[in-house]
């Protein structure tokens, strides 16, 4: 295939100068984009060579060691799998952690995804006051940041103080009004879990809003244009156009709220102190191991099923 | 035109039966209160969900604009009773306002078009100019996404304070650089794709790109364009949204990302970085700034209400550009819907 297109082009050009081609013009169409591909590619392929699988690397051997601060630098005493014995059987935090993480993935992701793609329907529709409302649920970007989450050292006592009584206040009234109404308390509690989580939902959903809407409005509305003349009605177009065209999105979706629910996890928090307050840096390097590999395991999996039904315009 | 031909057709025989019911039969009935529900339960829900997003907002700028005395006050709950701009004077002064805002905007800027660029090729790349393990290399782009930064804090650290490439640099002048401690670490993560995030952001536009039509470059290739050209005036146009997208998203997480800024280049003009010092230390931020203060004002520290008023202050003036920016940026994204509603493709 290749080799045809050379010799179309070569003699084609043949028939002008009687030079033939040499370097980068004498590729094929196939090579030449290859060799673009690979140039643009550069500037990504040095960054996650030099500092990202490189220190990936030296943090998976460093979890084979027990490593002390020394003169200069560090000291290394090699104590094999000791460390993952260690935080897997010892440590009587990490796995409680480990097994918070996954609950706490099982919940979230869904919902978000949920609740995302909801929302971006609905923002991406035409009604009045559509501007004012995208601008309000795209503040959560900024707000999950944690800039306005303020921790004044004196205030702390005073404010939890508050929240409790007033918390507990609101909270027990709903619980007698609603178990008296008689709804089985199982329910009751999934209810209330769901309801106290909206803030955290809805903070955390921002940006899959935004990749959400923006593969909204990418469908083509000539789509909805031809179904509606073929007699599709709302909920048809939804399952029939709607769905497929953002099927790539709710992958990304998936990997984003995968990531960062592992990334805000709190066991990131006590691989830091493992790794940093308490100086077991050799430790804390083995959590970060099997955290990952647990992570990668379970985002490279749902990834996988997924884009088996994502479809793509184009192939 | 109909509707308003036939309003003055009731106005003129108010009590025509047939007419009545054949202008409102069951079926327009039914029409009508369902699309009445349908806005209805949009307004509903959009405006409950956005007062959950917007009460913490309010809450801060409350705090802000109350007088310090008025603070705590029970009639104070929504409205406050007396408003005075000290407190955001004094977070003006604690955060060294307008010197730090540039610093940080600048360094925001520069981070978000070189980890932009960075990922526009990349993803291109990934998305249509193939070569031999392309495929591989994506799924360490997912790979990227998907491990938390901190886990390589150690191992980055190291090799950023003993920057070589190759030994290249040690031979030249006798030591490895060290970045730590100014932005080029920043920038370099960045420019490399490795900085805030960096691996999302290939990965959103790969699939943007994807989903253009590839006869358009091929079109574009055959009339004579360079791959180069091809890219710059063809496909980075139809990405525009996206690019946006991740411009914007890029911008505002390197402005409040502290993790990096403090491993790398750590300084009290970052304002996400000195913001999170000073709500911890907030009686002290408070005492410093006392004799630069206007004499007018009664300054008090010990109060926790006055701390957490300040600190409120604080809260506001960092994130205040994010959300002017945000206002105007928001303008450019309904112009991008309604341009390719218009276009109809």
């Amino acid at each position: 295939m290749s080799k045809n297109k050379t010799n179309n082009t070569a003699s084609s050009q043949a028939a002008m100068p009687a030079k033939k081609k040499r370097g980068y013009a004498a590729l094929s169409y196939t090579k030449k984009k290859g060799l673009w591909g690979f140039i643009l590619l550069c500037p990504w392929l040095i960054g996650f060579l030099g500092f990202f699988l490189i220190p990936l690397v030296q943090t998976f051997y460093y979890a084979l060691f027990d490593m002390r601060l020394a003169n200069n630098g560090f000291s290394f005493d090699f104590v094999g799998i000791e460390n993952f014995r260690y935080i897997l059987t010892v440590d009587p935090d990490y796995n409680q952690e480990l097994i918070a993480a996954l609950q706490d993935m099982a919940l979230n992701v869904p919902i978000q995804i949920f609740v995302a793609l909801f929302l971006a329907i609905m923002l991406n529709a035409k009604f009045p006051g559509r501007g004012f409302f995208r601008t309000i649920f795209f503040i959560p970007i900024i707000l999950s940041t944690g800039i306005l989450t303020i921790e004044v050292t004196g205030l702390e006592t005073f404010n939890l103080a508050a929240e409790e009584t007033e918390g507990v206040m609101s909270a027990a009234f709903f619980t007698e009004t609603l178990s008296n109404s008689g709804i089985p308390s199982e329910l009751l509690s999934m209810i209330q879990s769901f309801v106290s989580s909206i803030f955290e939902v809805i903070t955390t959903a921002g940006v899959q809003i935004l990749i959400f809407l923006s593969g909204l409005q990418g469908i083509s509305p000539s789509l909805y244009e031809v179904a509606k003349l073929e007699g599709c009605t709302q909920f048809e177009c939804f399952c029939k156009i709607t769905l497929p065209m953002i099927s790539p999105m709710i992958l990304v979706c998936l990997v984003y709220s995968l990531s960062d629910t592992f990334a805000k996890a709190e066991i990131s928090e006590l691989i830091d102190t493992t790794m940093f307050t308490s100086a077991q840096y050799g430790r804390g390097a083995a959590m970060s191991a099997v955290y990952f590999a647990m992570s990668v395991g379970i985002t490279l999996l749902l990834t996988l099923i997924v884009s088996k039904v994502v479809f793509y315009y184009d192939n | 035109m109909t509707t308003k031909a036939l309003k003055v057709d009731n106005t003129a025989s108010r009590f025509n039966k047939e007419d009545f019911k054949k202008r409102y039969n069951k079926h327009v009935i039914r029409k009508r209160s369902m699309a009445f529900l349908s806005t209805l339960f949009r307004y509903v829900l959009l405006i409950t969900l956005g007062f959950v997003i917007l009460k913490p907002v309010y809450d801060i700028v409350k705090q802000t604009i109350t007088a310090q005395n008025a603070l705590g006050m029970g009639n104070s709950v929504w409205i406050p009773n007396a408003v005075s701009r000290q407190s955001i004077l004094e977070a003006w002064l604690i955060l060294d306002y307008p010197s730090s805002l540039l610093y940080s905007l600048i360094n925001a800027a520069v981070l978000a078009f070189l980890q932009t660029m960075c990922a526009a090729f990349a993803a291109y790349s990934f998305a249509r100019l193939k070569f031999k393990g392309s495929g591989l290399l994506f799924g360490f782009v997912v790979f990227t996404i998907i491990v938390p930064p901190q886990s390589m804090m150690l191992a980055q650290y190291i090799s950023l304070r003993n920057f070589d490439i190759f030994g290249i640099i040690e031979a030249i002048t006798g030591s490895p650089a060290n970045l730590i401690g100014s932005m080029w670490a920043n920038y370099l993560l960045a420019a490399t794709g490795v900085g805030v995030k960096g691996g999302l952001y290939v990965y959103l536009l790969r699939q943007s790109y994807r989903q253009l039509p590839v006869s358009i470059e091929e079109a574009a290739y055959v009339d004579g364009a360079g791959f180069l050209k091809t890219f710059f005036k063809i496909v980075l146009p139809g990405v525009s949204s996206t690019l946006l997208t991740v411009a914007v998203l890029s911008f505002v997480w390197n402005y409040s990302d502290t993790y990096y800024a403090s491993l790398l280049s750590s300084t009290t003009r970052n304002l996400c970085l000195n913001l999170q010092f000073v709500q911890g230390n907030m009686r002290w931020a408070i005492m410093d700034i006392e004799d630069k203060m206007p004499l007018d004002y009664m300054i008090s520290w010990d109060s926790p209400m006055i701390q957490n008023a300040v600190a409120s202050a604080c809260a506001l003036l960092v994130i205040l550009p994010l959300i002017i920016m945000y206002v105007f940026v928001q303008k450019r994204f309904v112009q991008g819907v309604e341009r390719s509603g218009l276009g109809g493709e």
